[in-house]
């Protein structure tokens, strides 16, 4: 009995230590690249675009809708807005520097379109066209390109050649290797040439300049006049729909604040509105809502909004 | 044996069991351990700013981030000013992403381990850095160098972990409410000091001080991107730091808060040291090309008594280093 008790008592002193933290997973300790690292990880999607010299250093990651956050923090709201699937990333490096990785990531964004919203609301000032897409091209330490209705980063740990040429040859076979079905966007050939900023066209999927009415705009850079300005279209089911949003859009700026200005120039539907020191141009070409954002003076928005109108005439015929 | 000895022995044999019985029903315990997180005690962070000490900044010019450091401490009266001998600090650092620190996408390791050692030289005896990032921990701290450049100045780096989060409330709060808060490096911490760059934010317009203490927070944290701003507001509300340190050596001007590219930053130069984290990001909004009223939170932090967005009338110091 006295051993039974002895033995009672030995039990409730000890619970009476209870430490929950003993009972709870450990988190895996920090480890450099290379250091602790398997020699041959899991399989990945990007096997056959990894140049030989570089090695996985992270498994292959996969996020969707209710997760990029969990990746991308605030900046997931960007691509949801223009309809994002999924994303897979992961990262390389070369086993003997440490120092230099790439990190690898493919969006997918549904279609063509939408990852041409997603590359062009993003695209660096320092972009260095490539020929690697159509819609492709490089910073220091970065490339950045559409490859049908992906939307691919790679970002680099440093600005080094060698990172530059293994991410350019990830990307080449990335491309060759992986079949689409969609290959150009014909909006882009209804803005016209002249004084057009290279590479400048975008796609705004939704919410165009605050209008939820403005969906699927194309926006390109003009110099005109001096003065740096944005040319707009969106095409539209039908001429109707079309008058409507542009009645809309007029009618949104004067809500806004905006002071409607006569027209000069003969535009159909062509209306002017003065809004915040700018000036907003709209008016309807066929199915197209087309004008120009934000002209920092009148003259300038007419001119650009005539030459666009004049290059939607020839281009639809 | 007699009868009487048989009834005696089993009588006392019976007493025997049933004091027994009696003894483990006592310590029986019907729910199984819930760790740490299962008692709804909720905690409150302590006010970690030093008496005498509000509303004090200093800005100082230069590309070397710990000359820029230094002196900006050193126009407060020195990191002794703040960190006492025996003190434990405990450094929240913006890890969020496993990004080079070439990116500016999270803290400079060089300055986090600058402010480390400078805390030991005033005495700390320990320093803790520290963040719940959003990707994975151990990569986060590793491939922005926080890691290694803090363990070789003698700080720890503190991640969290299952039992690390207890819930918290904030008073007045309408957001914070019983919510996981990583609390564990703060436990025992007698300073607390923030490291954040400046950078662009998709949803708020800008990641400075007030965002960084968004990796206090544990649980399903991305719900409160819906209503961005009074979540940083109610941040900067629940921490009253020692210090906060806001990086803008180079500045993320576009595509935050992850950039990715060289051609996302921009070199400004500019160190500011502050115990007014309110006034610290409204000056860093001027170097992201921003005003305070494209950052609706540095207005609502301010009404609600947290700082002063109008950093010119606490009379910062301003210096450079060549």
């Amino acid at each position: 009995m006295g051993t039974l008790a002895v033995i009672a008592i030995g039990i409730f002193v000890r619970q009476s230590h209870y430490d929950p933290a003993l009972f709870v997973p450990r988190v895996l300790e920090a480890q450099a690249p290379g250091e602790g690292v398997p020699a041959s990880l899991a399989s990945s999607d990007f096997s056959g675009f990894v140049p030989e010299q570089l090695s996985a250093l992270s498994p292959l990651e996969a996020f969707g809708p209710e997760t990029l956050s969990d990746k991308i923090d605030g900046k997931a709201e960007l691509y949801l807005a223009a309809g994002f699937l999924g994303l897979r990333c992961q990262r390389f490096g070369e086993p003997l520097d440490p120092q230099s990785w790439m990190e690898v990531f493919v969006y997918d964004m549904g279609t063509l379109y939408q990852a041409f919203a997603a590359y062009g609301s993003q695209k660096r000032e320092e972009a260095t066209p490539l020929d690697l897409t159509p819609f492709s091209y490089k910073t220091r330490n970065a490339l950045f390109w559409v490859h049908g209705k992906y939307y691919v980063e790679i970002i680099a740990s440093a600005a080094s050649k060698a990172m530059m040429e293994s991410m350019l040859a990830f990307g080449r076979k990335f491309v060759s290797k992986t079949s689409v079905e969609e290959h150009g966007l014909d909006e882009l050939a209804l803005f016209p040439g002249d004084r057009l900023e290279e590479g400048s066209i975008a796609l705004l999927i939704s919410n165009a300049f605050g209008f939820s009415g403005l969906k699927n705009c194309f926006t390109a850079r003009y110099h005109v006049e001096g003065g740096e300005l944005l040319a707009f279209l969106s095409k539209k089911e039908a001429p109707e729909e079309a008058e409507r949003v542009v009645k809309a859009y007029h009618a949104f700026l004067l809500e806004n604040g905006g002071t409607s200005v006569p027209l000069s120039t003969d535009l159909t539907s062509g209306a002017l509105a003065e809004i915040l020191d700018t000036f907003e141009l709209i008016f309807r070409h066929g199915p197209y809502v087309a004008g120009v954002h934000e002209a920092p003076n009148r003259k300038a928005a007419e001119k650009l909004a005539s030459m666009l109108d004049r290059h939607l005439a020839e281009a639809i015929r | 044996m007699t009868r009487r000895e048989f009834l005696i022995r089993s009588a006392k044999a019976g007493a025997c069991v049933a004091a027994a019985t009696g003894l483990g029903l006592s310590l029986y315990d019907s729910k199984a351990p819930q760790g740490s997180q299962g008692k709804k005690t909720l905690v409150t962070l302590p006010d970690f700013s030093v008496a005498g000490r509000v509303g004090q900044m200093s800005i100082v010019t230069g590309e070397d981030r710990v000359k820029t450091v230094q002196r900006a401490l050193k126009t407060l009266g020195g990191i002794e000013a703040f960190v006492r001998p025996g003190d434990r600090v405990v450094v929240k650092v913006n890890a969020a992403f496993a990004t080079p620190p070439i990116l500016s996408a999270t803290a400079n390791p060089e300055l986090v381990a600058e402010v480390a050692r400078l805390c030991f030289r005033a005495g700390a005896s320990s320093v803790t850095v520290t963040d719940n990032p959003i990707n994975d921990p151990a990569s986060c701290f590793t491939l922005t160098g926080i890691a290694q450049a803090v363990r070789s100045v003698g700080a720890q780096v503190v991640m969290p972990r299952e039992g690390s989060f207890k819930p918290t409330t904030l008073k007045d709060g309408a957001l914070i409410k019983d919510w996981p808060l990583f609390y564990t490096p703060l436990e025992a911490a007698d300073r607390l000091i923030g490291i954040a760059p400046i950078k662009d934010h998709h949803r708020s317009g800008a990641s400075m001080t007030m965002k960084n203490w968004y990796g206090l927070l544990g649980g399903r944290r991305n719900l409160f991107h819906q209503d961005i701003h009074n979540i940083i507001k109610e941040l900067s509300m629940m921490v009253s730091p020692t210090l906060v340190i806001l990086d803008g050596t180079w500045t993320m001007m576009t595509n935050g808060p992850t950039g990715g590219s060289l051609a996302d930053l921009k070199q400004t130069n500019t160190m500011i040291v502050s115990t007014d984290q309110v006034a610290a990001d409204a000056f860093g909004a001027t170097l992201l090309g921003k005003t305070v009223s494209d950052l609706p939170y540095i207005g609502k932090a301010q009404a609600e008594g947290v700082g002063q967005s109008d950093y010119e009338s606490i009379k910062p110091f301003r210096d450079h280093v060549g």
